[in-house]
C-alpha cells in the first residue's frame, strides 16, 4: 500500500490479572488507520473497544498487561515507549477524547489555562508569548464552533454545558495538531442534536487538517455515515471489517447481522425489534477455543465450538467466521 | 465580591450572637459579684453602692449594651485578682500565644503536607506502614505526652533546647524560636498527623478522577498533574481541617503553656479560672471565640479562593 499508515495494530492481545488469574480481554486484534481516514470500531459494551483505544495511548487500567502484538503509530512501536516518550507524544502526535465530558476537566482551572498548559508543555517556545498563546486558543475555540470564545476562555468548567465541555475537550486534544485522534464513545453522553454538532466538528477537522480518527462507538447509525471503514468487535476480537456503507448494508458475519437488525428504523415500524439473544460473555467465562460468538449465534455448527476461526477475505471484507467457507461453497455450486 | 461580603456579614452576626451568649452565661452564674468582692460580712448599703457602680442594678439588656460598647472601645473591665485592666493583661500575653499558635500551625503544615504527598505517591508497603503508624500515633497521643517525650529527649538527654521559659523576640530571635520550638512541636504533632491522613486519602481518590485521565492524555507527567491539578483539588477538604486545627492549637496551648511555663493566654486562662476572676474569664472566652470564628471565616473564604464553584454559587 502506498498510502500513509498512521496507526497500525498487529495481533494485539491484552490481559488482566484478577485474583492472580490471567484473564484475556483483547484477543489478537489487528487494525489499520490511514492518513485522513475515519475508522469506526463498533461492538456492544464489554467487547474490548475502549480497552483497545486506551491501549493506543497507554491509559489501559494498571492491572492489565500486553500479552502480544504491537501498536505502531507512524511506524513506531508505542508499546516500547518510556513514560517520558509517552508524555512527549500524547496530546502532541496523537490524542484521545472520552465519553464523560462533564467530569473530564479540572473544575478549579479556567478553560483557557487548561488549554494553555497543553500548548506550553509541548512547545516551550510559546511560554513567554502570552498574546500569541491566547490567539491560538481563541482560534481553536472558534474552530470547535464555540460561540463567544473570549467568554469560554475565562470560564470554569462548571459554567459550561456537556456539549460545550466536549468541544473544549476536542480543542484540548487537537490544539497541538496531532495526526491521530482516538474518540472513545465521544458522542455517547451527548443529546442527539449536540451529538450531530460534535460529529460535524470532527469531520471538519478530518478534512481541514487531514486528521485520522479512530471512532469508537456502539451506535451503528452514526458510524455508517461518519466513518470510511468499520471494524466490528465482539468479546475482545475483531469479527468483521470493511467499507462502512457496504458493511452496514450487507453484513456477513452473524454478529454484525444481529447488531444491524437491532437498529430501530422507520421501515421496521410496528414490528418487534430484533435483538441478539444473551449477553457478551463476561471476561471470566471466555474461552479461547472456537468462535467467540458461538453461544449466541443462530446458525452455529459443530466446527464453531472447537476450532479457532481463521481470518478470511471475502467480498472486500475481512471476516472471522467458519461459515463463510460454507457460504462460499454454496455460492460456487449455484454459480456453476 | 458577593461571596466574600456574604461570609463577612454572617461572621459579624455570629460574633454578635457569641457575645450575647458569653455575656448571658456569666450573668447566670450563681453568686453576686458585689458580694463576692466585698465578702459576706459587708453592709447591705455598701453592697448596694458597689452594685450601682458596677451597673448590676440595671436590667440585663442595658448591662449588655454597656458592656459591649465598652468592650468595643477596648475596655473589658478590671481583673479582680490582678487589679489591672483586663485588656492590658490579655494584650501582654497574646503575643506569646500568637507566636506559639503560628509556629505550631506552620510546623504541622511543613510536616503534614510533604509527608501526605509522599505517602500518596509511594505505594510501597515498607514506606507506608511505618509512616502511617507514626500518623496514627500522632493523632492518638495527647500533646502534653508528646511534650514530656520531647523534653526528655531534647532537654534532658541532648541538652539542645530549653525545657521551660520564654525569651521575647526583642531579646534574641534565635532564643525566642528556641524557647518556642518544643512547645510548638508538641502541639503540631497531632495536627500534622491529621493532615497526613486526610491529604493522602484525598490525593489517592483524586487520582482516579476523570480530569486526571484527561491530563494524562494530553501529555502531562504524573508530577505535573499532581502539583498543578490534584493537589489543589485535594486541599479543599484539608482546608476544613485547618479550621479545626486552629481551635486545636488554641486548646492545646492552654495545657502546653502550663507544661513549659510560658506566660501566654493559656496560662492566663488557668489562673483566671482558679481565682474566679470573672471579668478576665469572660473576656478570655470572648477572645477565644472571636479567634475561632475569624479563622473559620478565613477558611470559608479560602474555599472560595480555591474553588470557583463555591465562589460563584449564589451569583447565578
Amino acid at each position: 500500500m502506498s498510502k500513509d499508515l498512521i496507526l497500525e495494530i498487529n495481533n494485539f492481545s491484552l490481559s488482566f490479572i484478577i485474583n492472580k488469574q490471567e484473564i484475556n480481554a483483547v484477543n489478537d486484534v489487528s487494525l489499520k488507520v490511514e492518513k485522513g481516514e475515519i475508522v469506526g470500531l463498533v461492538g456492544e459494551s464489554g467487547c474490548g473497544k475502549s480497552l483497545t483505544a486506551l491501549s493506543i495511548v497507554n491509559l489501559a487500567p494498571q492491572n492489565s498487561f500486553v500479552v502480544q502484538g504491537e501498536i505502531k503509530i507512524h511506524d513506531e512501536n508505542v508499546l516500547k515507549f518510556t513514560s517520558k516518550q509517552w508524555n512527549e507524544r500524547r496530546g502532541n502526535d496523537f490524542s484521545i477524547i472520552f465519553q464523560e465530558p462533564m467530569t473530564a476537566l479540572d473544575p478549579l482551572v479556567k478553560i483557557g489555562n487548561q488549554i494553555k498548559q497543553t500548548i506550553v508543555i509541548h512547545n516551550k517556545e510559546f511560554k513567554k508569548d502570552k498574546i500569541k498563546l491566547k490567539q491560538m486558543i481563541i482560534d481553536m475555540l472558534i474552530s470547535v464552533q464555540l460561540k463567544d470564545p473570549e467568554l469560554i476562555y475565562n470560564s470554569y468548567p462548571h459554567q459550561l454545558s456537556g456539549g460545550m465541555r466536549q468541544r473544549v475537550l476536542i480543542a484540548l486534544a487537537l490544539i497541538n495538531n496531532p495526526c491521530l485522534l482516538v474518540a472513545d464513545e465521544a458522542t455517547t453522553a451527548l443529546d442527539v442534536s449536540v451529538q450531530k454538532q460534535v460529529l460535524n466538528i470532527l469531520s471538519t477537522m478530518n478534512k481541514d487538517r487531514n486528521l485520522s480518527i479512530l471512532f469508537i462507538s456502539h451506535d451503528l447509525g452514526i458510524v455508517k455515515n461518519f466513518c470510511d471503514r468499520i471494524y466490528v468487535m465482539y468479546a475482545g476480537a475483531i469479527v468483521e471489517s470493511g467499507k462502512a456503507n457496504d458493511l452496514i448494508e450487507n453484513p456477513i458475519h452473524p454478529y454484525t447481522k444481529g447488531l444491524i437488525s437491532s437498529i430501530p428504523s422507520f421501515s421496521k415500524r410496528g414490528s418487534t425489534l430484533s435483538t441478539i439473544k444473551g449477553n457478551v460473555p463476561t471476561l471470566l467465562k471466555r474461552t479461547n477455543t472456537g468462535c467467540p460468538f458461538v453461544e449466541r449465534c443462530l446458525i452455529s455448527k459443530k466446527i464453531c465450538l472447537s476450532e479457532k476461526v481463521p481470518q478470511q477475505n471475502y467480498n472486500n471484507r475481512s471476516l472471522y467466521c467458519h461459515l463463510i467457507d460454507l457460504e462460499k461453497s454454496i455460492k460456487e455450486k449455484y454459480d456453476e | 465580591m458577593h461571596f466574600f461580603r456574604r461570609k463577612l456579614l454572617s461572621t459579624l452576626i455570629t460574633l454578635f450572637l457569641v457575645s450575647v451568649l458569653t455575656f448571658s452565661i456569666f450573668q447566670m452564674l450563681p453568686g453576686d459579684p458585689a458580694t463576692l468582692i466585698l465578702g459576706i460580712d459587708a453592709q447591705p448599703s455598701q453592697i448596694e453602692a458597689l452594685r450601682a457602680t458596677m451597673d448590676l442594678d440595671k436590667n440585663p439588656v442595658v448591662r449588655y449594651t454597656l458592656w459591649a460598647t465598652k468592650a468595643l472601645q477596648g475596655d473589658l473591665g478590671v481583673s479582680y485578682k490582678y487589679q489591672r485592666p483586663v485588656s492590658e493583661l490579655i494584650f501582654s500575653s497574646i503575643n506569646i500565644t500568637a507566636q506559639l499558635a503560628t509556629l505550631s500551625f506552620l510546623i504541622s503544615l511543613l510536616i503534614g503536607i510533604p509527608i501526605g504527598i509522599l505517602l500518596a505517591k509511594r505505594d510501597k508497603k515498607r514506606v507506608i506502614i511505618p509512616l502511617s503508624m507514626f500518623s496514627q500515633l500522632g493523632m492518638a497521643i495527647p500533646s502534653f505526652c508528646v511534650a514530656i517525650i520531647l523534653i526528655e529527649i531534647f532537654s534532658v538527654k541532648l541538652h539542645v533546647l530549653p525545657s521551660l521559659g520564654y525569651i521575647p523576640i526583642g531579646d534574641s530571635l534565635i532564643g525566642n524560636i528556641r524557647s518556642l520550638l518544643l512547645p510548638s512541636l508538641s502541639i503540631a504533632t497531632g495536627g500534622a498527623a491529621i493532615i497526613i491522613r486526610f491529604l493522602r486519602s484525598n490525593i489517592i481518590s483524586e487520582k482516579n478522577k476523570d480530569y486526571v485521565r484527561t491530563n494524562r492524555s494530553i501529555g502531562l507527567s504524573e508530577n505535573q498533574i499532581l502539583y498543578t491539578h490534584i493537589l489543589r483539588n485535594s486541599l479543599i477538604p484539608v482546608l476544613t481541617i485547618f479550621g479545626i486545627l486552629i481551635s486545636d492549637v488554641l486548646g492545646g496551648s492552654i495545657i502546653i503553656e502550663n507544661v513549659f511555663s510560658l506566660p501566654g493566654i493559656g496560662k492566663l486562662i488557668t489562673s483566671s479560672i482558679t481565682s474566679r476572676d470573672l471579668p478576665l474569664i469572660q473576656a478570655l472566652v470572648m477572645y477565644l471565640s472571636i479567634i475561632v470564628i475569624i479563622t473559620n471565616m478565613i477558611v470559608d473564604m479560602l474555599y472560595g479562593v480555591i474553588d470557583p464553584r463555591i465562589r460563584m454559587s449564589g451569583n447565578e
